[in-house]
């Protein structure tokens, strides 16, 4: 069977790969953003270094006394002229952007600094006069508010100390040291700073980036083919063979009847690992489904066999007791009607009734210890006996006393059957009755109701070899009515397993008592079935019942 | 069906809680199968059963004739009126050794 390839949404091998660069970029970004910051800092470090050594320098070249005055007048000094010498030659051979003193004077966002001093190149002093810094000039624009603060700050405190920051000029990012000038009374009387560029450091860690970015993509792309690839041959692969042999199996196998239609190909999985074991696990599970299925089929049929036969069992049962009613058409003095529904296909009730000469009829209502197949044997044998013994003319004790006898005989199986055996004599109404370990009969006086008529049992037939039944005189007048049954009856069992009972199934007779047999024996079934309602059926529930009319 | 047995000896004491029926009684008799070879006595406390069927009591019989035939001796114990009723209506209370 050839079958069309699904293409699912979301394969397996592009879920893998999307999950692995997915973490690997994140994982890029981790290394990138860390190595950023420590290659940034260990580079703000040398050149914090750097500038310090400036810094310490250029303040021994400084006379603070000196400078103070200058600052006050206005005027430069001999000292002045040779510290703005330092300052120039510094800017001129040290890569720094600036070197400078001011004196902070307050925090507003204009003119916040008196400038003091400024190293300037010679390229500056010939090229650029007019950004040459004066001496007690106003800053101007130059400083915002919150670069003033730091400045401003930095004259108080600790002034052996030097302060770092960054700041954003009109020059581009600058990295800024500052320490403070004092005077000989240790008093801080201006700012020197050194100014960087952090464009330098910033096109650095740029270029440092890149490069670890680029190394990283070349390695992802290479560890990614190759986990692609692997994936592929090791799993993806394999799987999809045995998913391709799985879905075969399961489109061809599915409604199927016949199990060798039932295809599994090998999906030719050789990889030793667990996909070899899963691979093989799938064929086996293949073939043992094929064998289970020839064997059910097997089993089924065989099964069927049995249904069948037992189907045909059930209905020879059926056969043997009489089921055509009126039975006998031209026989007045009576009528008689008796139904039985087996709980199982075949069962162990049995009634029976015949005419053992043209005065006398037979009455029969047995029970067979259990159901099913054996109960039903056994049901076939005693119903047999009985009425055999009983066309011969024996009383009903002597009949069962010899059928018991019969049935002993190799009854391996411990059966036994409850029978309850009346003969009645047809012309006068009395009859002879004997009960084996059955249920009471139920017999209603003409114009009154149905009531039980007790008399004393005798054990059931098969139990013992040796035993005698007890017998016992009873009589019909014309209008009267009588009623026999097994178990099945007062023992049917609703829902909450409660039995239907001898009380109920009075009240049941009751219901309708001047009924023909037929009409009352629907009536009961009719109330059995209510009581139970949903339950299953436990036993046969079988019933016999005659109105006897007399000499018409 | 629920089946406790106990084995003291050769004395064989049988608990039953439930129904003694079609469905049950062959598990009755596996169950006890064995154990009944050459037990001495066997007892049945039906106290916390509540329904005996044909077939239970076939099991029944058959347990009877068993210990008859390695002379040994079988009581049943505090079985229910219904019970009861069962054993009397079948004759069963002629064989069986029944204790109230």
């Amino acid at each position: 069977m050839k079958t069309k390839e699904k293409k699912y949404k979301h394969p397996l091998g592009r879920k893998v790969l999307a999950g692995c660069a997915t973490f690997i970029v994140f994982l890029s970004f981790l290394i990138g953003t860390l190595g950023a910051v420590i290659y940034g800092r260990g580079m703000l470090d040398k050149y914090e270094t750097y500038m310090d050594g400036i810094l310490r320098y250029t303040l021994t070249e400084i006379d603070g006394d000196d400078l103070e005055t200058c600052i006050k007048t206005g005027e430069k000094s001999e000292k002045y002229e040779k510290t703005q010498d330092v300052l120039d030659r510094i800017k001129e051979n040290y890569e720094i952007e600036f070197i400078y003193i001011v004196k902070p004077l307050d925090m507003d966002d204009h003119d916040n600094m008196i400038n003091v001093m400024a190293g300037t190149t010679a390229y500056e002093k010939k090229y650029e006069k007019e950004t040459l810094m004066m001496l007690g000039e106003l800053t101007g624009s130059a400083y915002s508010s919150e670069v003033a603060e730091i400045y401003l700050k930095r004259m108080s405190g600790d002034s052996d100390k030097i302060t770092y920051f960054s700041n954003k000029t009109e020059f581009g990012y600058d990295y800024t040291g500052l320490v403070p000038v004092v005077n000989s009374n240790g008093d801080p009387i201006a700012i020197l700073a050194v100014d960087i560029s952090m464009n330098e450091i910033r096109s650095v860690l740029i270029r440092y980036i890149m490069t670890l970015l680029i190394g990283l993509l070349v390695l992802v792309t290479v560890f990614l083919t190759g986990i692609y690839q692997w994936l592929g041959k090791r799993i993806i692969t394999p799987i999809s063979r045995i998913q391709t042999s799985a879905k075969n199996f399961v489109e061809s196998s599915h409604g199927q009847k016949d199990p060798e239609n039932i295809l599994f190909e090998n999906p030719g999985v050789w990889s030793a690992d667990e996909m070899q074991e899963l691979s093989e696990s799938l064929i086996t599970m293949a073939s043992d489904l094929k064998n289970y299925m020839k064997n059910l089929i097997v089993e089924t049929k065989e099964k069927e066999r049995i249904g069948t036969e037992l189907a045909l069992a059930t209905q020879i049962q059926a056969d043997m007791l009489p089921s055509i009613f009126p039975p006998f058409p031209d026989r007045k003095e009576f009528d008689i009607y008796a139904t039985m529904t087996p709980a199982k296909e075949v069962g162990g009730d049995f009634y029976d009734f015949f005419l053992v000469d043209e005065n006398h009829l037979a009455l029969v209502m047995a029970d067979v210890s259990g159901k099913g197949v054996p109960a039903a044997l056994f049901m076939v044998i005693a119903k047999t006996l009985i009425k055999n013994r009983a066309q011969v003319g024996d009383s009903p004790a002597e009949i069962l006393s010899n059928v018991n006898e019969q049935l002993c005989e190799g009854n391996e199986a411990e059966l036994f059957v409850t029978v309850w055996l009346g003969i009645l004599e047809i012309s006068t109404g009395k009859g002879i009755a004997a009960n084996a370990g059955h249920e009471h009969p139920v017999i209603r006086r003409k114009g009154g109701a149905y009531e039980i008529v007790r008399y004393r049992h005798s054990p059931a037939v098969a139990i013992m070899e040796g035993m005698s039944f007890q017998e016992h005189e009873f009589e019909l007048h014309p209008g009267d009515s009588l009623y026999v049954y097994t178990d099945g009856v007062p023992e049917a069992t609703n829902g909450d397993e409660e039995l239907f009972g001898t009380d109920r199934m009075l009240a049941a007779l009751n219901k309708n008592k001047e009924a023909a047999p037929r009409e009352l024996l629907a009536e009961v079934k009719r109330e059995i079935d209510a009581f139970v309602g949903e339950a299953s059926q436990f036993d046969d529930i079988t019933m016999m019942g005659l109105t006897f009319f007399g000499d018409v | 069906m629920k089946i406790d047995m106990k084995k003291e000896d050769g004395k064989l004491l049988v608990e039953l809680e439930g129904r003694l029926d079609t469905n049950t009684s062959p598990e009755l008799e596996s169950t006890l199968g064995e154990c009944l070879e050459n037990a001495e006595s066997l007892v049945f406390d039906f106290e916390k059963l509540r329904y005996i069927s044909s077939s239970g009591l076939r099991s029944l019989l058959v347990f009877q004739k068993k210990m008859n035939s390695q002379k040994g001796s079988m009581v049943i114990r505090n079985a229910n009126d219904l019970i009861m009723e069962i054993f009397e209506a079948t004759g069963f209370c002629d064989i069986l050794t029944i204790e109230k």
